[in-house]
């Protein structure tokens, strides 16, 4: 299968301060990448640069980001925001404000429609319609003259979602989608994205704070540290054999199902701030199993075809049986190849 | 949205009524007893009493003010002191002059504010937001007399292209709408500006952004429209403001409007004129703010709610 998407050592940064170093990964059409980490450990800012939407005094530093094989720097400003709602789109973390309050919902669908797929107005509110209904929201014609004041939480991010559908994208990228809904609104959003997915078979990036997400929605993850990749892999790998400590502390702090634990496992410390003083590992701060050896520069290592980490004790310390790795099926991500 | 406009205009009825009752009263309380003007100098205690009488100046102030109420919601506003003409009579034919100069300024200064503010907000913190901003700054320091006063040496005096004063071609009303219109203009593009790049920081033009749409079109129909709100704000009292400075520039420019009418009459202690001039300001004041509140309604919807 031909790669959709590649980033390339991928730095930015926000005016003098490195915020994204040597961030790399692949995606290819159909799949779903999970991209998970921390607060302030990047992730948000790879998808902006990604969109191209970084603001100043972000800007990208170094790297490539790869389209179809193309690299997006040599394009214009004018082709890449052509690209934007059309081969990429993306949903934000706040469905409370990335609707434009003073415009109704058929408004705010219809101009991706008149832009990207050259409706007129009146097949547009059409089209915006059916865009409503896949996305599940009841009674569409009379919701497309509502304003975003009048929809739930759900109901924003699902207009958000049929926004981004419209343009027909490749590539979906889904920033914290669910992070500010109840937690039942947050089922049906991801099990929406599936659906939708499955339906268009466009890619899909979903960026989360919660390895749970990733287990259950995404068939990779690539598990991000201040600004770096630690660790990718498949979803399999990384929950049965997580390689890099970050990733492993991630998986610590998940509240495990029937089992009696009275304080959940928290890593200690926080993300650092200013990358372009660190040299080594990121993480040796906060590492339970720090060596003298973490403070040198530290390359991704090749575990299996799909794992690799950024860590210099890898290798010795999570080698775990094959068998065990094939008997494990977390979610979809071992069965389904949509 | 009729029912909002409909409340809008309830509320301000009683307000109306309220500054009539303060203009009045305010107006008795003033130094200056237009019986004596009236009369003049040397007049008799009769003479004085039979004229307190014939403008009903005798009777209890409570019933001094209804009785002018009520004449005045009939359009008669009673006679100038002086002329002897009737007040309605020389408001209508001033205000048509106030209203037109004040138009032209108001266009100017739309068409001055706006494009710049939001050039400055969309290339902020380049030369051309810089040029902006300080322009606006000498324009906001500039008292309007004294701006009237360096537009007249300059374009009427040395250049020769405008007149100082008076009425009657185009060319009257360059001067003394520049002169209304840039010091308003600069408050103005100052609020367009930092409104614009507020807004510019909010979720949903980084949604606009993200669905590929042209820079012009985020900023115009995303963020403009959202910025519109606080704009709008300033603009009601702009224009309250406006009033008061026309006062100045019509007076600057002999300009024969409502602002020199109001100068005069008060020099004059032309009593009723006064009162009448300053309710009608008042009451376009409270306009002002009527229309403010409809353009909320107008530009955001969730303000058609409450």
């Amino acid at each position: 299968m031909a790669e959709l998407l590649r980033v390339q050592d991928l730095q930015v940064h926000f005016a003098k301060r490195q915020v994204l170093r040597q961030v790399s990964f692949s995606l290819a059409p159909g799949e779903t990448l999970g991209i998970v980490g921390e607060s302030g450990c990047g992730k948000s800012v790879t998808a902006l640069a990604i969109m191209g939407l970084l603001s100043r005094p972000g800007r990208i530093t170094g790297g490539q980001i790869l389209l179809h094989g193309q690299d997006l720097a040599s394009l214009t400003p004018e082709e890449r925001r052509r690209l934007r709602g059309s081969s990429m789109a993306m949903i934000f973390q706040e469905p409370m404000t990335c609707l434009n309050p003073v415009y109704t919902v058929e408004q705010q669908i219809s101009e991706v429609l008149m832009l990207h797929r050259g409706m007129n107005k009146k097949t547009a509110a059409e089209a915006a319609a059916d865009y409503l209904a896949r996305v599940g929201i009841a009674d569409p014609k009379s919701r497309l003259r509502s304003y975003p004041h009048e929809l739930s939480g759900g109901m924003r991010q699902r207009v958000m979602i049929a926004m981004a559908l419209a343009g027909e994208p490749e590539l979906l990228i889904a920033d914290e989608p669910t992070t500010a809904l109840d937690v039942t609104v947050q089922a049906q959003i991801l099990e929406l994205l599936q659906r939708l997915q499955a339906e268009t078979g466009m890619a899909m990036i979903l960026i989360t704070h919660d390895l749970g997400l990733v287990a259950e929605n995404a068939d990779r993850g690539v598990v991000m540290y201040a600004g770096e990749v630690v660790e990718t892999g498949t979803v399999a790998e990384l929950f049965n054999s997580p390689a890099h400590p970050y990733t492993q502390g991630l998986l610590n702090s998940l509240p495990r199902f029937g089992e009696q634990q009275d304080m959940l496992y928290s890593i200690p410390g926080t993300v650092p701030r200013d990358l372009g003083s660190i040299s080594g590992c990121a993480f040796a701060d906060r590492c339970p199993q720090v060596s003298a050896d973490c403070h040198g520069p530290q390359r991704m290592k090749n575990l299996s075809s799909t794992q690799a980490v950024r860590c210099h004790r890898a290798q010795s310390d999570s080698q775990i049986p094959q068998e065990v790795q094939d008997n494990v099926s977390y979610g979809r991500a071992a069965s389904s190849n949509s | 949205m009729l029912k909002y406009v409909m409340r809008r205009i309830l509320v301000a009825i009683p307000l109306v009524l309220g500054i009539s009752f303060v203009v009045f009263g305010l107006m008795h309380l003033a130094p200056g007893d237009p019986v004596r003007i009236l009369a003049g100098r040397e007049a008799t205690q009769e003479v004085i009493d039979s004229i307190s009488r014939e403008w009903g100046f005798d009777k209890p102030f409570l019933v001094q003010y209804f009785v002018w109420l009520g004449r005045a919601l009939r359009g008669d506003m009673g006679r100038s002191v002086i002329s002897q003409l009737p007040v309605s009579f020389l408001i209508k034919s001033s205000l048509g002059y106030t209203l037109k100069l004040n138009f032209w300024a108001t266009l100017l200064g739309l068409a001055v504010a706006f494009p710049l503010g939001i050039l400055a907000a969309a290339k902020r913190q380049t030369w051309i937001d810089y040029t902006a901003s300080a322009l606006a700054l000498v324009g906001m320091s500039m008292p309007g007399f004294w701006l009237s006063l360096v537009l007249i040496i300059v374009f009427a005096v040395k250049l020769g292209w405008f007149p100082t004063s008076g009425t009657g071609t185009w060319a009257h009303y360059v001067l003394p709408a520049a002169a209304l219109g840039f010091s308003w203009a600069a408050g103005l593009m100052r609020m367009v500006r930092t409104s614009l790049l507020e807004v510019l920081r909010e979720d949903y033009v980084r949604t606009a952004r993200a669905k590929g749409l042209r820079e012009r079109v985020v900023l115009v129909r995303h963020a403009l429209r959202n910025a519109l709100i606080p704009i709008i704000t300033v603009l009601g009292t702009w224009l309250a403001y406006m009033v008061v400075g026309t006062v100045i520039v019509e007076t600057i420019f002999a300009w024969p409007g409502l602002g020199r009418l109001l100068t005069t009459a008060l020099l004059q202690k032309d009593f009723f004129l006064v009162q009448a001039i300053i309710l009608m300001i008042s009451v376009a004041v409270v306009a002002a703010n009527l229309l403010v509140d409809i353009m909320y309604a107008v530009v955001d919807p969730r303000v058609r709610l409450g």
